[in-house]
């Protein structure tokens, strides 16, 4: 009865904490994006169909399986004992933590205005926008900078003298939650983002640091390692991510960087272990998000809540998009396996949809960086006074608190080109996994073609979507 | 082949970002001049359609007093009623960029805005949308 009533208690005032008093979708900063014209959309779905089909060709006149790529590494274990890196890890962990704890304080502190506090522009844009963008390209270097880790690391090894807690925790990982954490927390990430008051420097401050002190006694209870894996959403955002990139970075049981090495971009994906269900649930869910994304900043979705506001309010409208989106995504998908399992006769719906989940990231990815390429680097700027002046106190320390945005940094032809050619290559990249990951689990190349075509269907619609989306006004 | 089909799409690109890189645009800037009015809290016409690189002049009519204050840009300027007001852009960046009407205040300040920090109440009344050449 007390449980309940707690439960109550807590649910009503998170909502009240998180319930918007001013929107600020997407996490927030104005965008002045000109949409693609026609001639580029149809240029850039033209040419994801001519490629599809060119890709198709060239692997069906394939005879055998290609050669492995020999990841050349650049920096070793001895390499990383060295004198320099001896320095140099100390000196990104401490950063890490100082902009960390820079992030908090800002937020309970400083100005109450997005714009003024360093909190926001740094979680939303430079965090969430920017490493997602950079982390693709690199590859996941969130595994040397996550604050909480380091805390957590520096805790057992040095205050409490327990490193065992970096592999085994209190408990043994209950089988049932499975990945379900990150499920859940990517959903209420997300409804912060797109609904939310998660611009709001304060409530940004509470947020991290109840998933912050949430993430350190999870890791208590079931190990670090574990923790990372299963329940800390992040981490295995960025882990997917980044193993699209072309740093390969290794680390040893006591979570240490052991090594880093080279690879062909995209591949990693490739190599990601084969997920179960429920992963393939947290993978849509993050997919439908990423286009949801975009998807309502346009007028479309402006209709759409023209027509449900009145009904259902804001709040529940915007938070139907959250779920609704990546539902649709995962029928559609479910539906494509059903029909390779019905053409190829080999492996069951849900072996073909574990096995090429993860061939449809580079889609996402490519649209992710079209969508926000001008952000970044208009919006991004935002951050450049605000080192000056964190708290939103008048201050100036480096001479930068009146820095003005360069709003002419990129050119809307620039970012034109870049989205298409971007938007293509993630789609080829995507054909290119499909097939490999095909390759895996079908017996014969004819087999794997077949299974192929329903496939490519599928990604032509997804990254015409994307092109799609990107040829729409922005709706601020 | 992997290998193979990377280094084909890798050229493909280069080669369609190097001829995009070769085609530069070299038209010269000119003034463009253009009357807009602001009556009954509507502007007319409310999309200004403009090509970058050049200088736009906007005479603007209205029956009230106040300021349009034209979003990224960051350029502010006093209208007053029933006097023609001039604000003139260098139109440096492309984009959509809201017009906005903030109601009397005639007290002098700079025109060019550094920062958008201070929220006032604001009203969004047109687009100035900046196309590439």
């Amino acid at each position: 009865m007390m449980r309940n009533k707690f439960l109550i208690i807590s649910t009503i005032s998170f909502l009240w904490i998180s319930t918007p008093k001013k929107i600020y979708a997407h996490g927030f900063g104005e965008r002045y994006d000109l949409p693609i014209p026609l001639t580029f959309f149809l240029i850039g779905a033209g040419l994801t169909i001519i490629f599809s089909f060119f890709l198709l060709l060239l692997f069906y006149n394939q005879k055998e399986k290609a050669n492995e790529f020999k990841s050349p590494i650049i920096l070793n274990q001895n390499t990383l004992n060295n004198i320099p890196f001896k320095i140099i890890k100390p000196f990104i962990k401490t950063t890490s933590v100082f902009i960390f704890v820079l992030i908090i304080l800002t937020g309970y502190i400083g100005s109450n205005n997005p714009i003024e506090n360093f909190s926001a522009p740094m979680i939303w844009i430079i965090w969430w926008v920017g490493f997602g963008i950079i982390t693709p390209i690199i590859g996941n270097f969130w595994k040397i900078l996550n604050p909480i880790k380091i805390i957590f690391s520096f805790m057992v090894e040095n205050i409490i003298k327990q490193p065992k807690f970096l592999n085994t925790g209190l408990f043994t990982y209950p089988k049932q939650l499975d990945v379900w954490p990150i499920i859940f927390s990517f959903l209420l990430f997300s409804w912060f983002e797109n609904v939310g008051n998660g611009s709001n420097p304060l409530t940004l401050s509470i947020l991290i640091t109840i998933y912050s002190l949430a993430t350190i006694t999870f890791m208590f209870l079931f190990g670090c390692k574990t923790w990372l894996e299963r329940g800390d959403v992040f981490s295995v955002y960025y882990h997917i991510m980044g193993s699209f990139g072309i740093f390969n970075i290794i680390q040893n049981q006591n979570l240490k960087t052991s090594q880093i090495s080279l690879r062909l971009p995209v591949l990693g994906l490739a190599k990601l272990k084969t997920p179960n269900l429920p992963f393939v649930i947290f993978h849509i869910i993050l997919l439908g998000t990423i286009s949801f994304d975009g998807l309502s900043e346009t007028s479309l979705w402006s209709e759409v809540e023209i027509l449900l506001i009145p009904g259902l309010g804001r709040m529940i409208t915007e938070s139907l998009g959250i779920i609704v989106i990546p539902t649709l995504f995962f029928i559609l998908l479910w539906v494509i396996c059903w029909i390779i399992f019905i053409i190829t006769k080999e492996k069951t719906p849900e072996t073909i949809i574990t096995s090429l989940i993860f061939s449809l990231t580079p889609i996402a990815i490519a649209y992710h960086i079209a969508h926000f390429i001008s952000y970044i680097l208009i919006t991004g700027q935002l951050i450049i006074p605000l080192i000056s002046d964190p708290f939103g106190y008048g201050w100036n320390i480096f001479g930068t608190a009146n820095y003005s945005l360069n709003i002419g940094i990129i050119n809307a032809k620039t970012a034109w080109y870049s989205s298409v050619i971007i938007i293509v290559l993630g789609h080829i990249f995507s054909v290119i996994i499909a097939h490999i990951k095909a390759q895996e689990i079908f017996s014969k190349n004819s087999i794997v073609i077949k299974s192929q075509l329903p496939f490519l269907i599928l990604m032509i619609f997804y990254s015409a979507l994307s092109l799609w989306i990107i040829s729409q006004p922005i709706i601020n | 082949m992997k290998i193979k089909i990377f280094k084909i799409t890798s050229i493909i690109f280069l080669l369609t970002f190097l001829l995009y890189g070769c085609s530069s645009n070299s038209e010269k800037s000119t003034v463009k001049e253009l009357n807009i009015s602001f009556e009954n809290m509507k502007l007319t016409p409310n999309i200004i359609n403009i090509e970058e690189k050049n200088k736009l002049n906007l005479n603007v009519t209205s029956d009230i007093d106040g300021k349009l204050h034209i979003h990224g840009y960051n350029i502010e300027g006093k209208i007053s009623k029933n006097k023609i007001s001039k604000i003139t852009i260098n139109l440096n960046a492309t984009g959509s960029f809201p017009i906005a009407f903030h109601v009397g205040s005639n007290h002098d300040e700079d025109d060019n805005h550094n920062t958008e920090k201070t929220p006032r109440k604001e009203t969004i009344i047109g687009n100035l949308i900046v196309n590439p050449k």
